[in-house]
């Protein structure tokens, strides 16, 4: 534990959670309408019960370590080359997921806010906060979370205004899609839950451990009921036939509401996701920058933190295109699972061989 | 300071001089035509004739509004073609009406307005109409209501207060989309007329899917939004004859309780309506005593029994348009999916037998008995 990374269970919670909503839930629904109908919700539920079994049983093996993280553990499991590949590999996913979130982000601004500013120009601006916040470290990264509690308000309250207009309808029959449909479905869900490994990164900062596990589980429960009630409301309210047409659901959500006065009332939420979705990103460009001095044994330099920079700007200006985009995110999410895996492996493994497993552990 | 926490001030501060001191997507408010109305009709070849009202804020014009019309297939492509002689940047931005002619909607809308959807500058929250006419000739005619406000506001404010009457329903963009995506609700829109002195709310124009097949009254209106669940708010003027010059009660029904069951068993459903209305009574031509008990049950029966009748003649009429505003399908589709599968809704439709059961209570009867 160092000053400016150390964390509480609790922040860690809203940092995961965070994390795993920023933006997977804008357009699941859609995702999940092309797949199941009006059943995404029950698909977000079973992945969610999966994302919940899983994140318990990782904070379990971090526990079998005590103050280790997953690139110490790794290199116990595995040996020095073959942990030094896989963190590699990690960190490698952690830098690609940043840039990804940030390219998403790009397309969610041409398409909403600004279709002729340049990438190039806007790309930076979106993560100056987050340079700053990731440069201080996990603890100002962490905090900041906080701010974003008014992003899920604001949806909350929307969804709360757009009750009346729902079709309840649209949701049934229950489960009509059928259970194989379903099962397949929960690789798309399971996007919505990238995230739940991040606590292998920064476990050994966090400083009340003993309350990791029910905060971790709390953070993927929390992610669950909030991403099913996005996907029932974008189902009840726009059907599940024009759901899957729209690739932004979340913010046409918003395009919904009439208000007396106040015009383009969907600007003020997608204003406040925008705080969520570079929460978002930060998340994973905070893990990829401490991910970086840990299995390369750097320390904090100017100079490659520019170099860092630049990297995740110029990765996420690669593809422009909407479908691309969509289409690297989903690569994403088979990173994510294999991340998931290994955690499980390395859980796995090390109920057989108990180097570095602490005595408690 | 040192020495690295200056320089990221310095680039910072230095980004911010070069890269926000101006916006790549700025509208300068001057330069922009908003697009209050927006008419689509088809011209004697059969082309999408495109038309627009905007306002006018200069001192030296004399009109308060500007028509532009252009033909075009695509609505972008017609809002491009007249930002070519508008001397503006058109914007649809601000759009609060979108107006059909009732021989475009009749041959189907289909997906006219999908840059409304795909674009989120322009307002999914603009109000459907369809116009007994021309929408271009009604924007033209509107110049000569010399005691009306803009006709962009005119109609903004006529269908509010029809709308809150329950005289015509609430069918925006988004509405229409999704009721043309959902295939088991029928979408309705607002149905207009207009002439040398005044534009009109009619009721509802009714839609098979993208189609208009016909239309409601004011009053059938209030009916249809009873049969569809909705919130109420609409006179109902009972006649027991003519003789007089004054003649017939008024009712005001605002609330009603709605129970649908549906008897899938046979070949063709069996769909039981049950309306309980909560009534007031306005006026009255004061022959009869309501304070009387007797009398006033007389009364709602009498109501009960013109109201069944009036529920039948709308849904026979439904049944012969093929419409299905009231979603019956949909109900069918969520309730009973299995049968659903196994049918063919639209073949089966004119063939459901419908049982309504109405009962209204007379809760009020103002200051006079």
């Amino acid at each position: 534990m160092t000053g400016n990374n150390a964390i509480t269970s609790k922040q860690m919670m809203r940092f995961t959670f965070v994390c795993q909503t920023g933006i997977g839930v804008i357009n699941l629904p859609a995702l999940l309408a092309k797949e199941v109908g009006h059943d995404g919700w029950i698909s977000v539920l079973a992945t969610g019960i999966i994302a919940i079994f899983l994140s318990s049983l990782i904070v379990v093996l971090l526990r079998r370590f005590s103050d280790k993280c997953i690139y110490d553990i790794t290199k116990l499991l595995f040996g020095r080359v073959a942990g030094f590949i896989i963190n590699t590999l990690f960190f490698i996913y952690l830098i690609f997921t940043t840039s990804g979130g940030l390219m998403v982000f790009l397309v969610y601004l041409k398409i909403t806010l600004f279709p002729l500013t340049p990438s190039i120009v806007m790309a930076p601006l979106i993560i100056l906060p987050s340079i700053y916040m990731v440069w201080q470290g996990m603890k100002t990264v962490a905090r900041f979370k906080m701010v974003t509690i008014f992003a899920y308000v604001i949806v909350i309250i929307y969804i709360i205004l757009l009750v009346k207009k729902m079709r309840f309808s649209f949701l049934l029959p229950i489960g009509e899609t059928g259970f194989a449909t379903l099962l397949s479905s929960i690789r798309t869900s399971f996007f919505a839950f990238i995230g739940l490994e991040l606590i292998a990164i920064f476990y050994p900062e966090i400083s009340d451990k003993e309350n990791a596990l029910k905060s971790h589980v709390c953070a993927n429960l929390f992610t669950m009921l909030f991403i099913i009630v996005v996907v029932l409301a974008c189902t009840a309210l726009f059907g599940e036939n024009l759901l899957a047409v729209i690739n932004i659901p979340l913010f046409n959500l918003s395009r919904v509401y009439h208000a007396p006065i106040i015009e383009r009332v969907d600007l003020y939420l997608i204003s406040a996701w925008f705080i969520a979705m570079g929460c978002s990103i930060r998340a994973y460009m905070m893990a990829a920058y401490y991910s970086m001095g840990k299995i390369f044994r750097m320390k904090k330099s100017f100079l490659i933190y520019v170099l860092f920079i630049s990297v995740i700007i110029g990765l996420s200006l690669l593809i422009i295109d909407i479908n691309k985009a969509f289409m690297f995110l989903d690569a994403i999410n088979y990173g994510g699972i294999g991340a998931v895996i290994l955690l499980m492996l390395c859980l796995i493994l090390s109920m057989f061989r108990n180097n570095g497993v602490s005595d408690n552990g | 300071m040192d020495k690295i926490k200056k320089a990221v001030l310095v680039l910072t501060v230095a980004q911010c001089i070069f890269l926000l001191s101006g916006c790549w997507d700025q509208k300068i408010f001057e330069e922009i035509g908003f697009i209050l109305q927006l008419g689509l009709e088809l011209n004697e070849n059969d082309e999408l004739v495109y038309s627009l009202t905007m306002p006018v804020v200069n001192k030296e014009i004399e009109q308060d509004i500007e028509i532009l019309s252009t033909t075009a297939p695509l609505l972008r492509e017609a809002r491009d073609k007249i930002r070519n002689f508008s001397g503006k940047r058109i914007e649809g931005g601000k759009t609060q009406q979108i107006h059909f002619s009732r021989e475009l909607a009749e041959k189907g809308v289909g997906d006219i307005l999908d840059v409304f959807l795909r674009s989120p500058e322009n307002p999914i929250l603009a109000n459907i109409t369809v116009v007994d006419g021309s929408p271009l000739e009604m924007f033209e005619m509107s110049l000569e209501y010399k005691d009306k406000t803009r006709v962009a506001f005119y109609v903004s404010n006529l269908i509010d207060e029809t709308r809150k009457r329950t005289a015509t329903p609430e069918t925006r963009i988004y509405d229409l989309a999704i009721l043309q995506h959902c295939k088991t609700i029928d979408p309705t829109a607002i149905y207009m007329r207009y002439d040398e002195k005044k534009i009109e709310v009619l009721g509802t124009a009714l839609f098979k899917e993208d189609k208009m097949v016909g239309n409601l009254n004011i009053v059938d209106t209030g009916i249809l939004h009873a049969l569809m669940g909705k919130k109420i708010n609409f006179s109902y003027y009972y006649r027991e004859n003519d003789k007089d010059i004054k003649s017939g009660i008024a009712f005001s029904f605002k609330l009603v309780r709605r129970k649908i069951e549906i008897d899938t068993s046979d070949s063709a459903p069996k769909i039981n309506i049950s309306l309980n209305y909560i009534t007031s009574l306005d006026e009255y031509d004061s022959h009869h005593r309501l304070d009387v008990a007797e009398n006033k049950e007389e009364m709602e029966m009498k109501l009960s029994d013109v109201m069944k009748s009036d529920c039948e003649r709308i849904l026979a009429y439904l049944q012969e348009v093929g419409s299905d505003p009231i979603g019956f399908a949909e109900m069918v589709r969520s309730k009973h999916n299995a049968y659903y599968k196994t049918i063919d809704w639209r073949r089966i439709y004119p063939e459901i037998e419908f049982n309504v059961e109405i009962k209204t209570t007379i809760e009020s009867q103002g200051a006079v008995n």
